[in-house]
């Protein structure tokens, strides 16, 4: 079964008529490790977002869980994002005033099936997770740049969603800490959750389940 | 998510960020400038209020009578009045000049000696008494402030050559009485709170000032007396049932009033200016937090706040960077309060007059305060309504 699923997505930047998804369609099923591969400018963010439903697409349909969002509102959209999707980012975004196990808890904040007395617990359990026992009560700018990458990891995993999207998690980490991600989304996988991830780096390929390849806004299976 | 939730993250977020502490300080230091503005010119407004309630020639009447009656029976008349504590008739003052020149200085040299109950003459100044059982006595009560001329008035032009009158204490003063060409020496007692006065007056006791009207031949009867009120704000009921009774009465001593007002419409001024200030600040702070914070606010929503959870988020933030800049200026005020009565303890107003804290104010201050921010807070979560996330993120 897929957890989500796009249905002929076109995507055009109205800005500049650039059509940065053509028609494509697309499944992901739980359990899995896509990689999604492609030149720079080929759409691999823009596709990244519209299947986190950030931004609006010209054509199509995307489901998750089967379910339509298209004519969702921006209530449903955000609920789903918080219960489904998780972010990881090339940038961490992640709030400097906040410590790392505060940046964790983030997201539990809004989410009603976990208790108040559950999240910091929960927070510290997931960055040890991620072997970040020593970095729970620092900064992010006191951790490298491996380190605050974990605890984004760890932030997208804090509502225990099914769904991770990854938009190039790994381009600003050195090939030791590209592995360390590499590794952790792997597991990720294996242990139930769909991983989507897009990049533009070869050594990815060797993790996924499957790859895609995007070219000038379509996206090609590996086989063909 | 609760309040609760809200309030914790954004009191981390609140003392974490430099922007955010500067910010609260600013909203702090122009309340701050607010309150003390309003509490000064309270107090200034206040100090002068008693500074010519304790004038007595503010509260001086001169009244006359055309029914020809007896001087005792008019006396014990006018006595009877509501407000009234004492009644003299109208010998009770004479004309002198000061001619020791050391004490003299740049003063004209002339000024008024009032004779009046020995009572009342204690009633006006600390210190030492007039014996209340002798009724001839060559001692005076001076003003704290001589002016150099005589119908000068406080905050004119002179003021640089008021004379104090407190290096005039325990001294003996030269008169001459010019009507009677006569000289003589009084010991200067008491010093009484002079502000205001448009004349040097002077006061001693009332037999004899009377003795000394007794000696001028020129003098004519003319049924006329002097009344002294107990307060200045019963001046005008008292003149007017005194005119039903067909008495015809002048006031004495009229406050001028221009300099006061002049400080309060500057004190009016500086706190409006402040409270735009603040205004600004409030609207800067958060517009300037809007824009910086995009990225942070789009990061949320990626997460999965939804735009009802960032409108929490921007109020509950705008409302506590206020409530502690507002907390900030009451302990700032305070502080400020005593360093003021502390290094100014000499200036004479608030050696009298304890700063008025008017705590009404501050209520007003911060629910219209309170009521900004909160609508600040309102248009800039509406604002972050429409942002786009992807482009705000990458800002
Ligand atoms: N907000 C936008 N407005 C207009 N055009 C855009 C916008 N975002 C992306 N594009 C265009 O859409 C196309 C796809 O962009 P996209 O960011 O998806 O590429 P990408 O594959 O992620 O590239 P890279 O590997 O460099 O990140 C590009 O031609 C880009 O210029
Ligand atoms: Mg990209």
């Amino acid at each position: 079964m897929s957890c989500i699923e796009i249905k002929n997505v076109t995507k055009i930047y109205s800005k500049n008529n650039v059509h940065a998804l053509n028609n494509i369609s697309a499944k992901f099923e739980m359990n899995k490790f896509y990689v999604i591969n492609g030149k720079s400018g080929s759409g691999k963010s823009t596709l990244i977002q519209i299947l986190g439903i950030l931004d609006k697409i010209n054509n199509g349909d995307i489901l998750i869980n089967n379910k339509s969002v298209i004519e969702m509102n921006e209530q449903q959209i955000s609920k789903l994002r918080m219960e489904k999707i998780g972010f990881i980012f090339q940038s961490f975004y992640l709030d400097n005033c906040l410590k790392a196990y505060e940046n964790v808890m983030l997201p539990m904040l809004i989410n009603k099936k976990i208790n108040k007395s559950e999240r910091k617990a929960k927070a510290i359990e997931l960055l040890k997770q991620l072997g970040l026992e020593d970095r729970i009560n620092h900064y992010p700018s006191e951790l490298s740049g491996g380190e605050q990458q974990r605890v984004a990891i760890a932030r997208a995993l804090a509502n225990n969603p099914d769904i991770i999207l990854a938009d190039e998690p790994t381009g600003n980490l050195d090939p030791e800490n590209e592995n360390i991600v590499l590794n952790i989304l792997k597991n990720l996988s294996k242990n139930g959750k769909c991983i989507i991830m897009v990049t533009h780096s070869q050594s990815a390929i060797n993790y996924a389940d499957k790859v895609f390849f995007m070219e000038k806004g379509v996206l090609k299976d590996e086989n063909n | 998510m609760k309040i609760t939730d809200y309030i914790s993250v954004t009191i981390k977020k609140v003392f974490r960020k430099k922007s955010y502490v500067f910010s609260i300080f600013l909203i702090a230091l122009s309340i701050l400038v607010i309150s003390l503005t309003d509490s000064l010119i309270n107090s200034i407004n206040i100090y002068f209020n008693n500074a010519a309630e304790n004038n007595l020639s503010f509260r001086t009447l001169f009244v006359y009578d055309n029914s020809s009656r007896e001087t005792s029976e008019v006396i014990n008349e006018l006595s009877s009045y509501e407000h009234v504590i004492s009644v003299v008739q109208e010998k009770s003052f004479v004309t002198s000049t000061i001619i020791n020149d050391e004490i003299k200085g740049n003063l004209d040299g002339q000024i008024m000696l009032y004779g009046i109950n020995n009572d009342l003459l204690n009633s006006l100044v600390d210190g030492k008494k007039f014996d209340a059982d002798s009724n001839y006595t060559k001692e005076i009560i001076c003003p704290i402030t001589f002016y150099p001329n005589s119908v000068v008035q406080y905050f004119k032009d002179e003021t640089n050559n008021i004379i104090d009158g407190s290096n005039l204490l325990n001294k003996k003063l030269n008169l001459y009485f010019r009507n009677i060409d006569i000289n003589e020496e009084y010991e200067v007692i008491g010093l009484y709170d002079s502000l205001y006065s448009s004349e040097n007056i002077c006061y001693t006791s009332f037999d004899n000032v009377l003795r000394l009207n007794n000696l001028d031949k020129t003098l004519i009867e003319n049924h006329q007396y002097i009344v002294f009120v107990d307060k200045q704000e019963n001046i005008q009921d008292l003149q007017l049932k005194l005119l039903d009774n067909n008495y015809y009465s002048n006031i004495s001593g009229k406050k001028n009033n221009t300099s006061i007002n002049k400080i309060a419409s500057y004190g009016v001024t500086i706190s409006i200016f402040t409270l735009i200030f603040a205004i600004l600040i409030i609207l800067f702070s958060d517009i300037k937090a809007i824009e910086e914070k995009r990225s942070y606010y789009a990061n949320l929503k990626v997460l999965g706040y939804n735009n009802k959870n960032l409108l929490c988020f921007i109020i509950i933030e705008n409302l506590l960077i206020f409530i502690f800049g507002f907390i900030l200026s009451l302990i700032l005020f305070i502080i400020s309060l005593n360093i003021i009565k502390h290094a100014f303890r000499s200036i004479l107003f608030l050696k009298k007059t304890p700063i008025i804290v008017n705590y009404k104010f501050f209520l007003i201050l911060f629910i219209i305060l309170l009521i900004i921010s909160l609508l600040v807070g309102l248009c800039s979560g509406i604002k972050i309504k429409n942002i786009n996330i992807i482009k705000s993120i990458k800002e």
